[in-house]
């Protein structure tokens, strides 16, 4: 199911303001290796575009409800800078008026945070290791 | 009021018919009538004369069995006014009011007008008799399909110059005659009578033959045609036709009595006047009422209208409250509202300067009452027209009440939803948060617990036990929520050593406040008025909630002392503050405050409000204060117990103030 290269590989950006879904995300994206790698965290809106800026990940595993902006907000900006970019808004509470919103602005992918066990397939969809 | 046709007894109206013979039109008719009769050389005894002249008065009293009152709307303006308002007056009072629309449409009536009397087409055939006798002053007749109407002006002003009479027109008393059962009773089997007014025939035509006589004489304005047939195989002569001649003429000038006795008719006028104005004014107070579902906007325009019409100086509404005390919603002018006004039931008129009340009725059920103050007397049929009046403002009131009812519904309804909907999203991402975390962990460990080493086995156990805490905390929250909303949150009080209880809560809920540390300060020996389980619900939630403002690695603290009468337990941190305009409502369920920080905590935005209602049932309260330089200081005061030792109280037995 999965490609089974080494290099190069599918790296993420963790962006959310919990310390223990930080921590979860990241297990299953190392448990999950087969070229899923973890690029950095960030805590809010704003680290998140500072560290995005910085590491250029292929995607960016976005949490929606965020002390500074919104998990949109933050994509918004990013798509303006950088429309090719993936994204996975990985929330706690998608309703249909959320989800509509991120497709209109183009993020690829809804994921809700009970659902984290499909995180690595949705990465690997999203942006398949070259 | 009822107007009276000028219904007198037989003699009487001799006696006024007689008087009338000294002088004007009918003295003049009659007087000609007696001129023909001496030329008859008919010999007749004055008692035979009277006795006929009675008879004949007897059957006009039953032929003018209505007076019709005309009201021109255009009477101030010379030329055509034509009648557009016709009153009938019949003996026994006002029968009916009929509005003459401009445009020739249906009439609408109010009351009766009998079937049989066509009084609009009346109107409107008989207008030059109409325009004379207004333009003279002089009652004038009109022969109109088989009934004789004599119009007598009636003003208002000035009538010396034909203009003037014109300008000060006010309406118009017809007394209608029907002459063919006057003639029928006048005369015997042995004539047949006929007549003609101003050329017109009023009564079937009678064969004529030689001993046929014919008198005219100028009455009212026109001249009236009697012919007398004697009927060949009797033998009547001329005297039957000269009695009836004296009869009707007589008959006619009784007429002019009722003119004369101006004051009766003008009664009938005014009457029928003002019972057109007020039925109008009471039509007119219906659409006033539907103009708006605010009675604070349509009483006042039916308060000044219904003063107008009624000359009240005072006029108020007042509906029964919920507790059965009238309440005053609207007032205008002079009701003094001390005592109470007389009630008007049944047939009662109200005194100039008294105060009355009209029940306000809804379904047989009192809603209120119209309280007005009349400046000049009332009577019965004006009472009649106010209770008319408040009988649509009592329907209009209550169609408010239902509307306001059901837009208040509307509004909880909507407020409800959109709670729930905020209620529901936070619950949600709540809730889920720590479900997930604890079972991903709890996967992780399952699935990898040989690749862990030992650090990150206690890692994920420790992570998985502070997101069962604060899940149970949660869930508390909902239940506490459940019981606010239920109005089931309860506390049982009693003497409770406060600096224990705190200590030990304190002790247990650390876990839960992450990487804050717990400062405590506690006075010991303070006993307060307190329910055990509130006080720790009180304490989760102003701990948790410090700990959730505060800067990652400060200290979250809590204090206890006594402050005059009352235990003041005070759980502060050194997070951003709550604004002064925020501080009171942050107690208001659901609200979480607009500011970055309160956006970026958890939470549903119940906890304060179970704070506040707890603190509350246990005879305390609870206030926000803000910390120098920054952070906030939640105080919770609750009553001392008496088992508090002498020595912990301060000396004051004023409470504290809040500073």
């Amino acid at each position: 199911m999965a490609p089974a290269t080494d290099v190069p590989l599918t790296r993420a950006l963790i962006v959310d303001d919990e310390e223990d879904m930080r921590f979860l995300v990241r297990a299953v994206i190392e448990a999950a290796n087969n070229g899923l790698a973890v690029a950095g965290e960030a805590c809010d809106g704003a680290e998140a575009l500072l560290r995005w800026r910085e590491q250029r990940p292929e995607v960016v595993v976005l949490d929606h409800r965020m002390p500074d902006m919104t998990g949109l907000e933050v994509a918004e900006k990013i798509l303006a800078e950088y429309p090719e970019q993936q994204i996975v808004l990985f929330s706690a509470y998608l309703d249909d008026e959320t989800t509509v919103a991120a497709r209109r602005i183009g993020v690829e992918a809804c994921l809700a945070k009970t659902e984290y066990g499909r995180l690595p397939e949705t990465l690997w969809r999203l942006a398949p290791p070259a | 009021m009822a107007a009276r046709a000028p219904r007198l007894t037989g003699g009487a109206l001799a006696a006024s018919a007689l008087l009338l013979l000294g002088g004007g039109v009918a003295a003049r008719a009659v007087g000609e009538a007696a001129v023909h009769a001496r030329q008859s050389g008919a010999a007749r005894t004055a008692a035979a004369s009277t006795r006929a002249f009675d008879s004949s008065l007897d059957a006009l009293h039953r032929s003018v069995d209505h007076l019709a009152v005309l009201a021109p709307a255009t009477a101030r303006v010379p030329g055509v006014p034509l009648p557009q308002v016709v009153g009938l007056v019949s003996p026994g009072g006002i029968s009916g009011v009929l509005y003459l629309p401009r445009d020739g449409g249906p009439a609408p009536v109010t009351g009766a007008i009998p079937s049989t009397v066509d009084l609009a087409g009346l109107a409107l055939r008989m207008r030059p008799a109409l325009e004379l006798a207004r333009d003279t002053g002089d009652p004038h007749a009109a022969a109109v399909e088989g009934t004789v109407a004599v119009a007598i002006p009636v003003y208002a002003g000035p009538t010396r110059t034909t203009d003037q009479r014109r300008a000060a027109l006010s309406s118009w008393v017809l007394a209608l005659v029907e002459p063919r059962s006057l003639l029928g009773h006048a005369t015997g089997a042995t004539e047949s009578a006929a007549l003609t007014v101003g050329g017109t025939r009023v009564t079937p035509e009678v064969t004529r033959n030689a001993r046929s006589v014919d008198h005219t004489v100028t009455v009212l304005g026109q001249p009236w045609q009697l012919t007398v047939s004697p009927r060949i195989d009797g033998g009547a002569g001329a005297v039957a036709w000269t009695t009836f001649a004296l009869g009707v003429l007589g008959a006619l000038a009784v007429l002019l009595v009722s003119r004369r006795s101006s004051r009766e008719v003008a009664r009938a006028v005014a009457s029928t006047d003002a019972l057109e104005r007020e039925t109008r004014t009471i039509a007119e107070v219906g659409p006033l009422l539907q103009q708006s579902l605010d009675l604070a906007e349509v009483l006042p325009a039916v308060a000044v209208r219904l003063s107008d019409e009624f000359a009240l100086d005072g006029f108020a509404v007042e509906l029964l409250g919920e507790h059965g005390g009238l309440v005053d919603v609207f007032a205008i002018g002079r009701c003094r509202g001390d005592g109470d006004p007389v009630v008007l039931v049944g047939n009662d008129g109200v005194a100039a300067g008294a105060e009355a009340a009209i029940p306000l009725l809804r379904a047989g059920r009192t809603i209120g009452r119209l309280r007005l103050s009349a400046k000049e007397a009332l009577a019965p049929t004006q009472v009649d027209a106010l209770r008319a009046a408040a009988d649509l403002i009592a329907v209009a009131t209550y169609n408010v009440e239902l509307y306001e009812r059901e837009q208040g519904t509307v509004r909880r309804l909507q407020e409800v939803d959109q709670l729930k909907d905020a209620f529901l999203g936070t619950i949600s991402h709540e809730l889920r948060t720590p479900i997930t975390a604890i079972g991903g962990f709890a996967r992780m460990l399952n699935e990898r617990y040989d690749d862990l080493t030992e650090e990150q086995r206690r890692d994920f156990l420790r992570r998985i036990g502070r997101n069962s805490t604060s899940l149970g905390m949660l869930v508390d929250d909902l239940l506490d929520f459940a019981r606010l909303e239920r109005q089931a949150l309860q506390t049982h009080v009693s003497p409770l050593p406060l600096d224990i209880v705190v200590a030990g809560f304190a002790s247990q809920v650390v876990p839960a406040l992450g990487d804050h540390g717990l400062r405590t300060d506690l006075q010991p020996g303070v006993f307060a008025m307190a329910d055990p389980r509130a006080i720790e619900r009180v304490l989760a939630n102003l701990l948790t909630n410090a700990a959730k403002f505060s800067p990652a690695g400060t200290d979250v603290e809590v204090s206890l002392r006594v402050v005059g009468e009352h235990a003041e337990v005070v759980v502060a941190d050194s997070g951003p503050g709550i604004a002064p305009e925020d501080r009171l409502r942050v107690f208001t369920r659901f609200y979480r405050g607009e500011s970055d920080v309160a956006r970026s905590t958890r939470g549903a935005g119940i906890g304060l409000s179970v704070v506040h209602e707890l603190v509350t049932q246990m005879g305390g309260d609870v206030e926000v204060r803000g910390r120098e330089p920054h952070g906030t200081a939640m105080v919770v005061r609750l009553p001392l117990a008496d088992a508090t030792a002498p020595a912990q109280r301060a000396s004051s037995v004023v409470p504290a103030r809040s500073m």
